[in-house]
């Protein structure tokens, strides 16, 4: 028997094969065009979805990747579904789809997933109109997957009454074969068509079994539930050797070993072969109570005995089937109890297992000893898979049946998308307040080296010039004023001017000591004319010059006023850290709005998980107190009666 | 006497057993849209953020980025790498199955990300695994010259069919 029929897994396997027909598995890669396809594909192998969708996004808002055709889109098609978002992935298959340029296979593929997009929403019509698209090219693998879901449709539809074996070509659904007859044979089962029902089960009862262990168990799982189908559906019909000859054929280390054994049971007491009865019931009894069919053998149990005329041992088995029961329902209600929303919670956010180690973990000696009896797996399916005996605290079988369930595996997968996305969301924050931090340090840092650069070079050179200009221009000031040209000459003119004028002060004194300086006189005042005469030359250029110095002094003061400025400017605004610390800022609150609504909703779906999970083990709670009611019923009857046989 | 629970029981084994084996369809929910649209707009928050992150911790002119893939992988099974830049180990990855798988069916993984100064820098990489015939421990070595584009690097392990047995390299990639 296939381990889950949910929908969502179902998505999943397509995804996977998505990318396998992308990438083959058997033939690994042998080149790489662009990095960041084969990051996303190394994600996505290891069932990191969120991961490999992240790297796709972050190169698309880029520059795409570049060199792998059509497989990039198909890959995030693929991924979209593994993560269950239907919805981006059909339009990214539309997106595909809309440019008639691309390759066959390609378009084939599309319309195939497209397909299948609309046979899980139940839009029958689309999902036929979309494999009909799909060109007789297509891959034969995927080509017999879409076969059994044509089939499938046609079944939904109540239009299979012309499907027969001998119309229906086993070749071209090749590994799909068996569950198509199978549901060929339940359909008819279902409308009461028992014979027709019983050549489809027949026929794949017939079915040579595959090497592959794997599926080779699958398969004789598949061949049990027939023979156990075709088996109630002779005893519906009352053919009740025949429901024997089926349910015999069962094997009894299987999953369906205890509804045959009871089946066998009911089809002898059917014959009134009553002794025949007690060996599939007694077997059955011995049986852990966990299994609906063990707890009906309970009472089918004192039944036959009955039947045989075995009052006392029919009495004591009600008997025993009373206590039996109550302590079952007491355990039912234990686990209604313990079960709540938290540990749930727990459980779907718990580390997944691989399917090895799920079965080590989920094996009945393990559960005995007071171990987790479920587990999250991560088998490439990512499904909440259980086995027969894996649910909480030992009591699994009670709720199998809900965990086969679309609607609680799609709750299960939501919550556990949620939690990851909780998860994601959770470790940004304290990151972004780390960037937000780091930018801050990074905005003073900067802030202080500018005013250190303010303060000690542009301010000490501005005041220097400053200084300067203020001398030159009062020296200039005085000179213009009293047309000392002297004050401009060069530097051989005054130093001789000075000994000309220190000349004349000799010559005062020597004249005041009535010494003769006439001719001394004479020569001093040449020379002292001729010197004022070069200066007078020179006066002209070297005021301009001055002048001109001048206003280099005023242009480098004004070329630092305006660096001032445009430090002060960026001080102010912090040109690139500013609008940074803006966007961070933006993402800080949308990543705090996003966790707020993941709370709200992990909270909403975990509530609905719960309700599902005690709904179940409400069902297993009222028909174990049906049977105990009846075993209470038949206990006082058989009393009753032997009150009544009792001479008075 | 038919015994009243038998044609109920009937019915219970029944109804599982002639349920098909693939789910017919998944009737979408309300809460399911609203799963969906949050996981678009978490993903679409999450890209911006990433792309944030890689701006600020990592900028173009100084960023180095290394790489793993395996081609083929047939002669050598991936046990740990071990990065250095300048002789100072900067990353080292201790390979689980689930890792050399997704490597040997074509995925790449991204081992470092980091930041370089402009100028010569050496990079060595370090292999340890197993082969078909003996255990492997090789390295390999590349000198680039950091400028303000960043550096792309890809350690490749392939498959030399010519001397049955792996081939470890790096490759620098042109931006």
């Amino acid at each position: 028997m296939r381990k889950s029929t949910s929908v969502l897994r179902y998505f999943l396997m397509l995804a996977a094969v998505v990318v396998i027909s992308v990438d083959a598995k058997e033939k690994p890669k042998t080149s790489v065009a662009d990095l960041r396809y084969g990051v996303a594909l190394y994600h996505y192998y290891q069932q990191d979805y969120i991961a490999a969708l992240a790297e796709l996004m972050v190169a698309d808002t880029r520059d795409g990747i570049q060199g792998h055709g059509d497989n990039p889109e198909l890959i995030a098609g693929g991924v979209s579904l593994a993560f269950g978002m239907q919805h981006h992935a059909e339009a990214v298959f539309n997106q595909i789809l809309q440019d008639e340029r691309r390759p066959q296979s390609v378009r084939d593929a599309a319309w195939f997933y497209l397909g299948k997009l609309h046979y899980t929403r139940g839009d029958w019509v689309a999902a036929e109109q979309s494999f009909a698209r799909v060109s007789s090219e297509f891959k034969p693998s995927l080509r017999a997957q879409m076969q059994a879901l044509k089939i499938n449709i046609r079944i939904r539809n109540k239009n299979y009454a012309d499907l027969a074996l001998n119309n229906i070509d086993a070749g071209e659904l090749r590994a799909w074969s068996p569950y198509t007859f199978y549901n060929l044979g339940a359909a008819h089962a279902r409308d009461g068509n028992f014979a027709s029902a019983q050549k489809f089960f027949s026929e794949l009862a017939e079915i040579d079994v595959v090497e592959n262990p794997q599926r080779r168990k699958e398969q004789w799982a598949l061949q049990d539930k027939a023979y156990t189908a075709i088996g109630y559906s002779y005893l519906a019909e009352k053919k009740y050797a025949a429901a024997i000859r089926e349910f015999t054929k069962v094997r009894l280390d299987g999953v369906f070993a205890n509804q045959a054994l009871l089946g066998y049971g009911w089809a002898a007491v059917a014959q009134e072969e009553y002794d025949e009865a007690l060996r599939p019931w007694q077997l059955l009894r011995s049986r852990s109570l966990m299994y609906p069919a063990v707890q009906e053998s309970l009472l089918a149990l004192p039944y036959a005995y009955e039947k045989l005329g075995a009052q006392g041992e029919a009495v004591n088995a009600y008997q025993a089937a009373e206590e039996l029961l109550a302590r079952e329902i007491q355990l039912i209600r234990d686990m209604r109890a313990t079960l709540t929303e938290g540990e749930l919670l727990t459980l779907i956010g718990s580390e997944p297992l691989s399917a090895e180690e799920a079965k080590k973990v989920l094996r009945p000696e393990a559960a005995q000893d007071g171990a987790l009896t479920a587990v999250v797996t991560d088998d490439g399916q990512n499904w909440l898979k259980l086995d027969s005996t894996s649910i909480i605290k030992t009591r699994s079988v009670y709720l199998n049946e809900l965990f086969a369930k679309n609607a609680f595996q799609t709750a299960v997968l939501d919550l556990r998308d949620l939690l990851r996305l909780q998860i994601l969301l959770q470790n940004w924050l304290p990151k972004l307040d780390a960037y937000r931090e780091l930018l801050l340090q990074k905005q003073g840092n900067r802030e202080r080296q500018e005013q250190q650069l303010a303060q000690h070079s542009a301010s000490q050179q501005e005041q220097k010039l400053q200084a300067e200009r203020a001398a030159i221009a009062r020296q200039l000031e005085q000179i213009s004023s009293s047309e000392n040209y002297m004050a401009l000459a060069d530097d051989e003119t005054r130093a001789l001017y000075v000994r000309i004028e220190r000349g004349q002060q000799t010559i005062v004194r020597m004249k005041a000591a009535g010494q003769d300086t006439s001719e001394l006189e004479t020569r001093a005042k040449m020379f002292g004319g001729i010197l004022l005469w070069r200066a007078a030359q020179e006066y002209p250029a070297r005021l301009a010059a001055q002048q001109t110095e001048l206003k280099a002094i005023d242009a480098s003061l004004a070329q630092i006023a305006k660096t001032r400025q445009h430090i002060e400017e960026i001080t102010a605004t912090s040109m690139d850290i500013q609008p940074t610390l803006a966007r961070l800022q933006v993402l800080q609150k949308d990543v705090s709005m996003h966790l707020e609504n993941t709370d709200q909703l992990i909270a909403q779906q975990s509530g609905l998980l719960r309700q599902q999970v005690d709904r179940q083990l409400a069902a297993h709670e009222k028909r174990l107190n049906n049977y105990l009611a009846q075993a209470h019923l038949a206990v006082a009857r058989l009393y009753d009666a032997e009150l009544r046989r009792q001479p008075e | 006497m038919i015994h009243p629970l038998r044609q109920w029981f009937h019915l219970a084994i029944l109804i599982p057993l002639l349920c098909c084996f693939q789910a017919f369809a998944q009737t979408p929910t309300e809460s399911t849209g609203q799963v969906e649209s949050l996981k678009e707009s978490v993903l679409t928050l999450n890209r911006d953020l990433l792309i944030l992150e890689e701006e600020l911790l990592y900028p173009a002119s100084s960023q180095v980025a290394v790489y793993v893939s395996m081609d083929l992988g047939t002669y050598f099974a991936l046990d740990a790498i071990k990065l250095e830049i300048d002789n100072k180990l900067v990353a080292s990855e201790l390979y689980t199955d689930k890792q050399t798988k997704a490597l040997f069916r074509g995925g790449v993984q991204r081992l470092y990300l980091g930041n370089l100064k402009t100028g010569e820098h050496e990079i060595s990489a370090f292999f340890t695994g197993r082969g078909p015939q003996q255990d492997y421990k090789r390295g390999a070595k590349i000198v680039i010259t950091k400028d303000q584009e960043p550096v792309v690097l890809e350690l490749r392990i392939v498959d030399s069919s010519a001397q049955l047995q792996p081939v470890f390299e790096i490759k620098q990639w042109q931006m």
